[in-house]
């Protein structure tokens, strides 16, 4: 039995955990109460992490599509996805990494893009825009004096919740924007403002709560239904030096952000339908677009499940999971953190650089 | 050996001089080990600093040399780690009074074979979460945490060293009445002698240099005296005047624990408009169930459709920790996992010893001591 | 039944105060319609959830009837109730519910009488108490 230190995968506050091993295989998680961002508490998400490790579904080696997906081989699989490339052009080739991917894999994906000529390349990004201006810390949730939240933050990301509670608890006035009648977020609000949309809360509400900010406040972005919005939501911030941080889902999601087009539900859509080729790197995408993942005529996967991405793939090359490699996290705050490796990756399975990589090699192109 | 009582210091130099007191612990796990009676010895190791204990599986007695010391900002809990995952071996563990609990509570329940395992307590004044202790060091001691050296609670002060040697201390008092210092678990546990282990290590009562061993099962003496002989451990008996001093320490922390249950479970405790708002943040994460040593179930009730709530707003906190409370509170030892954990800050652990302290009145069942399973698993007509 | 009228479950053992109040109804004695009467087939079998799921689920009072003491089916069932009711009782009013909503008995087959006086009893308590006003929000 071994503990070692790692990030939490799930989501994007960044919480350290302690990872337990036994035999080389991951069997639970243990508090790890040194860690300045959690504390050693963490949520089940969290907690179970190391199910991603285990997951019963984890892809061990290369498959292509014959008539359904069967075990391959790298060499077979590769020069199947290397010909299949090469017969399309850049134009007809679309490239979509993940808010799960460590910035270095983000990197040499665009990489690879800009190599082959391909410019259709973003990640899947919900309805967050990429941006450049300054956000508050986590240390700034804690002091600030009123906060307004938009989304769930208590339940979908407990430690900067916590975070809230701790505002709350030194007297901070809370605001909570968000569509369902109650939720314990807007439970624990000095003020829980139903909406049907977060336009109808910018439109009607807004100018009433601007008002309250002044550079004591702080405004906590967890969701939105429009890229457009957050813009104002930093307007609101700047205009009363309020400190502002959007809430992104991924573990990776503002890294990947800096390096990768964030790309919402329907601009992925309209990219996906132009291509013929499609190269996905460590995302789900047809839990949310399998339609019109269906319409592409080549579809690459890397994943580390048979997940239904890979389900609907040609060729699936197997990837390592987050403690089976080494590389770098930005989490909300922007804070980036190491993680470093733990366990071999299982059977085939390499990490989602090595691949890109591989595919560069037998293409000749030089990384 | 007739005494129960002795000072013992390690053979071994490199134990004698990184050792906590006399290194005898870490003597004993090294005899228990080279002599094959246990497989491992579960003990913390340094993390990244010495705020951070990282519990540790030692398999060669060569690599007990990292894991000596005591290591007061480190609450960790080692009931559940070898309840999941070293049940197979043949172990000694280092305890805390509240691990030894623990341990206790999971051996009567047929979670822990208590033929396989060596209970080496160590005797305890409490914890300090790292990151509380991070902070307290920067603010009150006015010292970069990173500078510290060394740790230590001694004569009711937090002490810490320098690398230059020098020392700076401040009254636990004075910091726990600013909201630092030891866990407010801590503060109300009133075992500080594991007198539920093997054996009890501590510096109450030792000369420089020396742990001093309480001895408290056969199996105990038996481990020590074995040491001695195969020439791990030197011995000695220690002087009336420390044994009494000793005793007179216990006694003092004791009441100072007993005044800290009345504050935080009586006078202090939560109002129920309190506890609403407390349970109003549940976000139903489970981590103080997941983390509670005495909640070990396979299929716990609590995630039964029967019980559950609608998912957007906390769970009804009759059938939540009300369910978990009827389960287990009665044994609950106080440990302060639960509390430590939850990301929502809800005292968790407050309600739970309260709950236990009511069953000891009327039953005078003791959690983590009694040999016997509380009585309400009790087949008797009575 | 109006809406002040307390609402009680009655957690009631197969073999004693279920025909406890079996006897009670077809010797027509009156007793107040507000209990719903759940049988089981100890009181050994009730534990402490059940309790607290019936005050959950907007019970003003929970009552539990069962064996007198050494005349259990299942020889020692209503020991473990009983040293179970004590800690229900303890753990209560840690959710603000009044113990006193709560109500434990023996009740034999042939008691019928008694089971109506319990009920009455248990009845008019409530009744005074009013009906349950749970501070946790949701
Ligand atoms: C938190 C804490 C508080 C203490 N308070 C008191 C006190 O008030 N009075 C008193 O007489 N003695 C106290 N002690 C015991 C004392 O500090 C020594 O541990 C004991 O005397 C043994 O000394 P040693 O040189 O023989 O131990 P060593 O040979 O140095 O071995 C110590 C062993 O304890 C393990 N350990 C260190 N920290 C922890 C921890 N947090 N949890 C579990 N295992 C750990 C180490 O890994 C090592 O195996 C305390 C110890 C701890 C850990
Ligand atoms: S609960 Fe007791 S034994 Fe455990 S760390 Fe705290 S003071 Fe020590
Ligand atoms: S309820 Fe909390 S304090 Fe009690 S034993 Fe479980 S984790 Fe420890
Ligand atoms: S709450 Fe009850 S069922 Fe769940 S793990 Fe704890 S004791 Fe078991
Ligand atoms: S740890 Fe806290 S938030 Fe999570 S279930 Fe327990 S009480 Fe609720
Ligand atoms: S059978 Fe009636 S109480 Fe057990």
């Amino acid at each position: 039995m071994k503990l070692t230190h790692t990030i939490c995968p799930s989501c994007s506050v960044g919480c350290g955990i302690n990872l337990i091993t036994q035999k080389q295989e991951a069997v639970g998680t243990y508090p790890y109460k040194r860690y300045p961002i959690n504390e050693g508490k963490s949520c089940k998400k969290g907690r179970e992490c190391y199910g991603m490790i285990t997951e019963e579904k984890r892809l061990l080696n290369p498959h292509i599509k014959k008539t359904s997906l069967v075990g391959s081989n790298w060499d077979e699989s590769l020069n199947l996805a290397v010909s299949k490339i090469k017969s399309y052009e850049p134009e007809e080739i679309g490239i979509i990494g993940s808010g799960n991917c460590t910035n270095e894999e983000c990197e040499i994906l665009k990489k690879f893009a800009t190599s082959l000529g391909a410019e259709n390349i973003g990640y899947p990004a919900g309805n967050f825009p990429n941006f450049d201006f300054e956000t508050g810390n986590l240390n700034d949730v804690e002091n600030s004096q009123f906060i307004l939240i938009t989304g769930n933050v208590l339940k979908e990301y407990p430690l900067i919740g916590r975070k809230i509670i701790l505002a709350k608890e030194n007297g901070a006035e809370i605001i909570t924007i968000d569509y369902p009648q109650k939720t314990t977020t807007g439970m624990i609000s000095d003020q829980y403002i139903q909406t049907e949309s977060i336009r109808q809360f910018l439109d009607d509400e807004a100018e009433k709560i601007q008002t309250k900010l002044n550079e004591s406040s702080l405004i906590l972005v967890s969701k939105l239904d429009n890229k457009e919005e957050l813009e104002e939501f930093h307007q609101m911030a700047a205009k009363s030096n309020s400190k502002i941080i959007p809430i992104m889902k991924e573990c990776n999601s503002r890294g990947a952000m800096n390096i990768l087009p964030p790309l919402s539900e329907d601009e992925l859509k309209t990219m996906i339908n132009g291509m013929n080729l499609l190269y996905i790197v460590g995302d789900d995408l047809a839990s949310q677009l399998g339609e019109t993942l269906k319409k592409v005529d080549f579809l690459i996967t890397q994943s580390t499940t048979l997940n239904q991405t890979a389900l609907l793939s040609d060729v699936v090359f197997p990837s390592a999971c987050w403690v089976e490699k080494t590389g770098s996290f930005t989490n909300i705050t922007g804070n980036t953190q190491k993680v470093q490796q733990i366990l071999p990756p299982p059977g085939e399975a390499m990490d989602d650089a090595t691949i890109i990589m591989k595919i560069a090699e037998k293409m000749e192109i030089d990384l | 050996m007739d005494s129960n009582y002795l000072l013992a210091r390690a053979k071994d130099e490199d134990l004698l001089k990184k050792g906590e007191c006399g290194g005898a612990v870490s003597s004993i796990f090294q005899y228990l080990l080279d002599s094959n009676l246990v497989d491992g010895v579960l003990n913390l190791s340094h993390g990244e600093d010495i705020y951070d204990g990282v519990p540790t599986l030692i398999e060669d007695s060569k690599d007990l040399v990292q894991t000596c010391g005591s290591l007061h900002c480190a609450p960790t809990m080692f009931g559940d780690l070898i309840r999941k995952y070293l049940q197979d071996m043949n172990l000694a563990v280092a305890v805390k009074p509240c691990d030894a609990m623990a341990i206790k509570e999971l051996e009567k329940r047929h979670q822990i074979d208590s033929d396989k395992i060596y209970k080496v307590g160590l005797n305890c004044g409490g914890t300090v979460l790292p990151i509380t202790a991070l902070k307290m060091i920067e603010l009150f001691y006015e010292v970069d945490p990173d500078d510290v050296v060394k740790e230590e609670i001694d004569k009711g002060k937090f002490i810490i060293e320098l690398a230059d040697g020098s020392h700076k201390s401040i009254e636990i008092d004075e910091l726990e009445e600013k909201g630092y210092g030891r866990r407010v678990n801590c503060q109300r546990c009133e075992l500080m002698i594991p007198r539920n282990a093997d054996i009890a290590c501590g510096n109450w009562g030792a000369e420089p240099g020396w742990t001093f061993i309480e001895i408290v099962t056969e199996k105990g003496r038996e481990i020590v005296e074995n040491a001695h002989k195969n020439g791990y451990l030197e011995v000695k008996t220690p002087p009336e005047k420390l044994v009494n001093i000793r005793e007179k320490i216990e006694g003092v922390m004791i009441k100072m624990a007993r005044k800290f249950q009345d504050k935080y479970l009586e006078e202090e405790y939560p109002s129920l408009e309190n506890w609403d708002e407390y349970w109003n943040r549940c976000i139903e994460c489970y981590a103080c169930r997941d983390v509670c040593p005495l909640c070990y179930c396979r299929e716990c009730d609590l995630e039964r459709e029967y019980y559950s709530d609608s998912g957007e707003t906390a769970p009804d906190p009759l059938t939540f920790q009300g369910v978990r409370l009827s389960h287990m509170s009665f044994s609950c030892v106080n440990c302060g996992q639960c509390e430590d954990v939850c990301p929502m800050e809800i005292p968790v652990a407050r309600i739970y010893h309260r709950m236990q302290k009511k069953y000891r009145e009327q039953t005078g069942f003791i959690a983590g001591m009694s040999e016997e399973l509380p009585p309400l698993f009790s087949p008797e007509k009575e | 039944m109006s809406e002040k009228e307390p609402k009680i479950i009655g957690f009631c053992c197969n073999w004693c105060c279920y025909g406890g109040a079996d006897t009670a109804g077809t010797a027509r004695m009156q007793y107040p319609p507000n209990v719903r009467i759940i049988r089981v087939m100890c009181s050994g079998r009730i534990n402490p959830s059940m309790v607290l799921k019936a005050f959950k689920e907007g019970a003003d009072g929970v009552f539990v009837g069962g064996c007198h003491i050494g005349d259990c089916h299942y020889d020692a069932g209503n020991y473990k109730w009983r040293r179970r009711a004590k800690f229900v009782e303890d753990l209560l009013p840690e959710f603000g519910i009044d113990e006193e909503r709560f109500r434990f008995e023996w009740i034999s087959a042939s008691e019928g009488e008694k089971f109506q006086k319990t009920m009455e009893e248990f009845y008019n308590k409530l009744k005074g108490l009013g009906s349950l006003q749970r501070s946790f929000s949701k």
